[in-house]
């Protein structure tokens, strides 16, 4: 490097100077020569690199965005299903609310996602992208620069030699001249070939210094920001996966926590949507029992003073049912269900009066109210499921 | 011995009896006929109701497919971006970078774990509609056969009561189309009540069908979304190594130009010196 101040110093030489210039040139120019050989070989690997990794950000860019468009494309389609299930579901089946606000937050959370991933991830790839094309014109300049360079070069090399030739061949024809001058125009001729010749020859030689100055100047920027550039691109692909893998997981785990409740859950889906065919048929009224008969039989389950317990009533009340749908009593001895009651199956009083399909029971709320057995009905089996 | 007895007079008496017992008869049957006229009437209206489910049902059924092929087709879509872009991480990771092979092994499981998601989406849920919505042809088809045998058992019975009704009757013919008669109504008859049967059946099996459909996909999403979670985990920590790696070079985003030249150190530096020293 140090050689080369000097080379761009020498080249500000006065132009009296022929000699020493002439020789320091050269030698700079040697020099110069070698170096500029070397120089490239590691500059065309810098550019490489450069290109490859205008080339890899390119299509990560590309592949993010196609992502994002992949994303939203999901979104709707998701939307769309949603919509779907939405429109079928009827008013009165159980779950309506709890699937529209499942719905909305489902919404938000891939809004959010698509969001974030665009203003972290496919940001950081465009900012750093968008430098890029500036490094790019500069490295072409400075080719150009290097060929202006290069042609100064000879242009002032090859000055240099024909110097010596033009003098010589000048030197006749200038000598005859002036012996032929008048007096007064001795000396002019020739030294206004000189004066001439020396012109050329410093522009030539200005020339050439301008154009190594302008080349160095972006060579060594160059050198300097190539490979600096080539390794922030870690840094780049770091920030922009760790930001995308750091918000996949984030929707991914929200996503699964807007799952359906307990209740639309654990309860067979039955709960949700079930519709029971109509209570089978029963054959017209019984008789209900006499109120004598129904004071009887509470007559004598007041009487007993041990823990109630359904299981002493009759053989298979260790039967619990429950409700998974409602049921409006439609007559005076059945049993009125929401959804959820649990119920304890109890036996007919007589067995011949019970219909197909259809139960005796009370549910466990009232019992666990009364402590006994009197506000049991019957109720259709298909509205109920065994636990 | 009734002839014998019975003087010229009572023999015309029986004769016209005889008529008027038959006119009532045919009477009756007209009536009959008649009345089943209007019941076949009524017994249309309520299947009509049964065919309008029956095409509402076929509709919901075809959007819903539809929607459902979309989703299938988002996910794949998704599936093959994700991949993309996994595989383009992985061509510019320098094999001396950390964390070069968990990258491979992370970006498999994911593969993995879509193909699996892919896959059991289509079982469970696109073939599923694929096979409910495939159904409605050919019921769709048979309520038309349905109508067209009621066409005919209708036109039978209009024929019946006309030559029933007529001044004159002619028993050859009223014989042959009571045969015709009968013959069509057992043959709408029989296609009615299946039809009155498995419609309402084939009705209520569409709530089976899309709550299948709609667990489903909820089970298969969670299960995705959970795993994919520890992926995307896994690779936000091999992310983390590298930028530990590589921290001399820090990202800074600049515009850079030769005025303002913000490099403040070269790769060079920090290797020789070990420190970070700025130009």
């Amino acid at each position: 490097m140090a050689e080369i101040g000097k080379g761009v110093t020498a080249g500000k030489l006065a132009s009296n100077v022929q000699k020493r210039l002439t020789r320091a040139q050269e030698k700079v120019l040697q020099k110069l020569g070698k170096a500029d050989e070397t120089r490239d070989a590691a500059f065309e690997e810098m550019v490489a690199n450069f290109n490859k990794q205008m080339t890899e950000g390119t299509k990560l860019q590309k592949d993010l965005k196609a992502y994002l468009t992949a994303v939203k494309t999901m979104h709707d389609a998701s939307r769309r299903l949603q919509d779907c299930l939405a429109e079928m579901y009827e008013p009165d089946w159980f779950g309506k609310e709890e699937m529209d606000a499942m719905a909305e937050d489902t919404d938000t959370l891939w809004l959010d996602y698509h969001q974030n991933v665009t203003d972290k991830s496919l940001v950081t790839m465009d900012t750093y992208l968008a430098q890029l094309p500036d490094i790019k014109a500069r490295i072409a300049k400075r080719d150009r620069k290097m060929v202006d360079f290069d042609s100064a070069r000879h242009h002032f090399a090859s000055l240099q030699k024909g110097k010596k030739k033009d003098e010589a061949k000048i030197a006749k024809p200038a000598a005859l001249l002036e012996m032929a001058a008048p007096s007064w125009a001795q000396g002019l001729i020739s030294a206004h070939q000189v004066a001439q010749t020396n012109l050329s020859y410093n522009q030539a030689e200005e020339e050439l210094g301008r154009a190594q100055r302008i080349f160095e100047e972006l060579n060594v920027e160059l050198q300097d920001e190539l490979p600096a550039l080539w390794d922030r691109r870690v840094g780049v692909y770091v920030n922009t996966f760790q930001s995308l893998a750091g918000h996949q997981e984030k929707f991914h785990k929200e996503m699964s926590k807007v799952s359906p409740s307990d209740q639309l859950i654990n309860s067979p889906i039955n709960l949700l949507i079930y519709r029971p065919g109509p209570p089978p048929s029963r054959p017209p009224p019984r008789l209900t029992p006499s109120p004598d008969q129904r004071q009887q039989h509470a007559g004598q389950l007041e009487d007993e003073t041990s823990v109630p317990d359904a299981n002493t009533e009759s053989t298979d009340t260790a039967l619990q049912v429950k409700a998974i749908h409602d049921y409006a009593a439609t007559d005076g001895d059945e049993l009125e269900l929401k959804i959820g009651d649990m119920v304890l199956v109890v036996a007919f009083d007589n067995p011949d009066e019970q219909d197909d399909g259809w139960l005796m029971g009370v549910t466990e709320s009232s019992w666990m109210q009364n402590k006994d057995i009197s506000a049991k009905g019957v109720f259709p089996e298909n509205f109920t499921q065994k636990v | 011995m009734a002839d014998n007895k019975m003087g010229p007079n009572l023999q015309a008496g029986a004769g016209f009896f005889a008529k008027r017992v038959q006119k009532s008869l045919n009477r009756a049957q007209e009536k009959v006929l008649q009345k089943l006229g209007k019941t076949m009437e009524t017994k249309d209206e309520q299947f009509e109701l049964c065919f309008q489910n029956l095409n509402k049902q076929q509709t919901d059924g075809s959007r819903l497919f539809k929607d459902v092929k979309a989703y299938y087709a988002a996910v794949k879509a998704m599936h093959e971006t994700s991949k993309r872009l996994s595989q383009t991480l992985r061509e510019v990771y320098e094999s001396d970078w950390n964390g070069v092979e968990d990258l491979a092994l992370i970006t498999d499981s994911e593969d993995l774990l879509w193909n699996d998601y892919e896959e059991k989406l289509n079982d469970q849920i696109v073939r599923t509609m694929e096979n409910y919505t495939s159904q409605f042809p050919e019921v769709k088809e048979r309520v038309a056969k349905r109508g067209r045998k009621l066409v005919d058992y209708d036109s039978a019975r209009h024929h019946l009561e006309a030559l029933q009704s007529a001044k004159k009757k002619d028993e050859a013919k009223i014989t042959k189309a009571e045969e015709e008669f009968n013959k069509a109504q057992n043959v709408f008859e029989e296609i009615n009540n299946e039809l009155r049967e498995e419609l309402p059946v084939l009705y209520q099996s569409r709530i089976g069908c899309y709550v299948t459909v709609f667990q489903n996909i909820s089970n298969l999403r969670d299960v995705f979304y959970k795993e994919m979670s520890v992926l995307n985990h896994d690779l936000y920590n091999v992310m983390k190594k590298l930028e530990t790696q590589h921290s001399g070079k820090a990202f800074i985003i600049k515009g850079l130009n030769r005025n303002n030249l913000t490099c403040t150190y070269t790769h060079a530096d920090v290797a020789k010196s070990g420190t970070i020293t700025p130009h």
